[in-house]
């Protein structure tokens, strides 16, 4: 199943301040998208509007060509999963599986427990008596096991330490490639999660200031490293995003395609180019914005 | 594409969780009435009977609960991609369906006591809430508590199921008070939450006044020359719940859900 997303000319405001404004995307393909921006960039607002948490001050939302608000069609079938508070939750793992699962017509009872015992939850504790990372990994179990067509993870993985985020990440990766949807993530883990991503979009100020394939972004720059001569004169007339030297050896990340005469050049230098990171485009297209 | 309708599920679903409350309330009040009952033994003290007890404690119970509806379980549904509207549905079904359990087994336990008391041969001195009496000039202080304790009652004893439906009803109209002050306070601000908790408190002492009309049981002065046939009352009583209603949905329907 696929439901398009298409986003038109959004705005929110609260109390006269813009929290999104002008925004435009369409998510046509079931991919897993990276959602970045910084605090208060507006992502867990956008989020909000995708999953009928709340309605736009103006513009339109649309998944599956029809507006979500209100709307049991759609409603059903967008999951947004956040750092939910459990602390006055009695009820144990399961007992809230099942709750939930009646309201999903894709959930997944067998997947649920393959995740419950991938992340070693225990299910005869009350959700309450469970540590802030294993309650996100609730939230987690959920997310995945709903198979909603389009979810929504908003920083749902706070708490959780590195091998658990490891096995989130690979059964994120198995259950897509065996069951595709649109996948929104949202994280400040860049370094860490790039590689899931397919298509980013980067919001900056409520407004999405790039949305591009992620292999496409990585080439919008590159990684110039050499002796230190060599490399400041090869990159003295490019946007530079950050530099590095450890004696003479220099690496400078550099924003802006690379022409294929640049590249030789810089092969003629003995410069080596690599590929630019996803975190230092995020920091370059949304720095100095405080 | 096309799933079942949710609200018969989140009707049944909030019947269960407020009816297990429900249990553990009318525990409570069954432990409390065996105490009383032991007590009234020894000191040969009047006691009232349990159906009346309950029925005053079950209107805060369900104000309280009606209350926190909008905080508590609407975020939960919306979240898991229930429309406001199959809320809305599912919780009139639910608090009509609660109503009635808790109406009946009140009702079924009263018997069950009455019964081992006349098996058992006990002496005891049972009261009536119909021994309390309506201060006639009431003021405006008083009046939502003097709602809670002197709401129209009919004896379980003189008709068992006009008594039951009067109780169901009853608390069935404290719940939607409570979940219309709820959805006030989520939706507005404070100043305009407070004026709707005051219009709520004026609807219960309507109510009050329309359901004790169409009983023939004592109404204020401001009331007394009125005279109708007994489904008038009744009829602006379902109109006045359907206006609260009304006022709720409007107050849910677009609500914001925060987290």
């Amino acid at each position: 199943m696929r439901l398009p997303v298409e986003v038109k000319n959004l705005a929110v405001q609260y109390q006269g301040q813009f929290a999104l404004k002008n925004v435009e995307f369409t998510l046509s393909e079931n991919k897993i998208y990276g959602v970045l921006g910084r605090n208060g960039a507006g992502k867990t607002t956008l989020f909000s509007l995708l999953a009928s948490f709340r309605e736009a001050t103006s513009g339109s939302v649309n998944i599956g060509g029809e507006n979500p608000f209100e709307n049991e069609k759609i409603m059903q079938h967008v999951h947004f999963v956040y750092n939910k508070d459990y602390k006055d939750e009695n009820d144990h793992v399961k007992s809230i599986l099942e709750s939930v699962s009646r309201y999903r017509p894709h959930f997944d009872v067998e997947y649920a427990n393959h995740l419950i015992e991938r992340f070693k939850l225990p299910t005869d504790k009350a959700l309450k008596k469970l540590s802030k990372g294993m309650q996100a990994a609730v939230n987690i179990t959920i997310g995945l096991a709903c198979r909603a067509p389009i979810t929504i993870f908003d920083e749902a993985y706070n708490g959780m330490d590195a091998p658990t985020r490891e096995i989130f990440y690979q059964e994120l990766l198995e259950d897509q490639a065996q069951h595709p949807r649109i996948i929104l993530v949202s994280t400040h883990f860049i370094a860490e999660m790039e590689y899931l991503f397919e298509e980013v979009l980067i919001l900056n100020q409520g407004e999405v200031v790039m949305h591009e394939e992620y292999e496409t972004l990585l080439a919008k720059g590159a990684a110039i490293t050499g002796s230190a001569e060599e490399v400041d004169s090869f990159v003295q007339s490019m946007k530079q995003l950050n530099t590095k030297q450890l004696g003479n050896t220099k690496s400078v990340v550099v924003y802006g395609e690379l022409s294929q005469e640049e590249r030789k050049t810089a092969q003629a230098k003995g410069l080596e180019v690599g590929a630019l990171s996803l975190q230092d485009i995020f920091i370059h297209l949304t720095e100095g914005e405080d | 594409m096309q799933q079942p309708r949710n609200f018969p599920k989140v009707a049944s679903d909030l019947f269960m969780v407020q009816g297990i409350w429900a249990c553990g309330y009318l525990g409570i009040m069954l432990f409390v009435q065996i105490v009383k009952i032991i007590l009234s033994l020894l000191s040969e003290n009047e006691v009232a009977t349990f159906f009346d007890t309950t029925f005053v404690a079950s209107n805060i119970f369900m104000l309280v609960i009606g209350i926190i509806s909008v905080s508590g379980f609407l975020p939960h549904y919306v979240s898991h991609g229930v429309t406001r509207r199959d809320y809305f549905k599912g919780t009139i079904l639910s608090a009509i369906g609660l109503a009635l359990a808790i109406s009946i087994v009140s009702a079924a336990l009263t018997g069950i006591f009455h019964v081992l008391t006349k098996l058992l041969k006990l002496q005891m001195d049972m009261t009536s809430l119909e021994n309390v009496q309506m201060d006639k000039d009431g003021n405006v202080v008083g009046m939502f508590v003097k709602s809670v304790i002197l709401t129209p009652h009919v004896d379980l004893s003189s008709n068992w199921l006009l008594a039951t439906l009067v109780f169901s009803l009853n608390i069935f109209i404290y719940y939607v008070i409570g979940w219309l002050i709820g959805a006030a306070f989520s939706r507005l601000s404070v100043s305009k939450g407070i004026l709707l908790m005051i219009a709520g408190i004026l609807a219960i002492h309507a109510a009050d006044i329309l359901l004790s009309l169409s009983l023939g049981l004592e109404v204020p002065n401001f009331v007394a020359h009125f005279e109708m046939p007994f489904f008038i009352p009744i009829i602006i009583l379902f109109l006045l719940i359907v206006v609260c209603l009304w006022v709720i949905r409007l107050l849910t329907k677009r609500i914001i859900v925060k987290f």
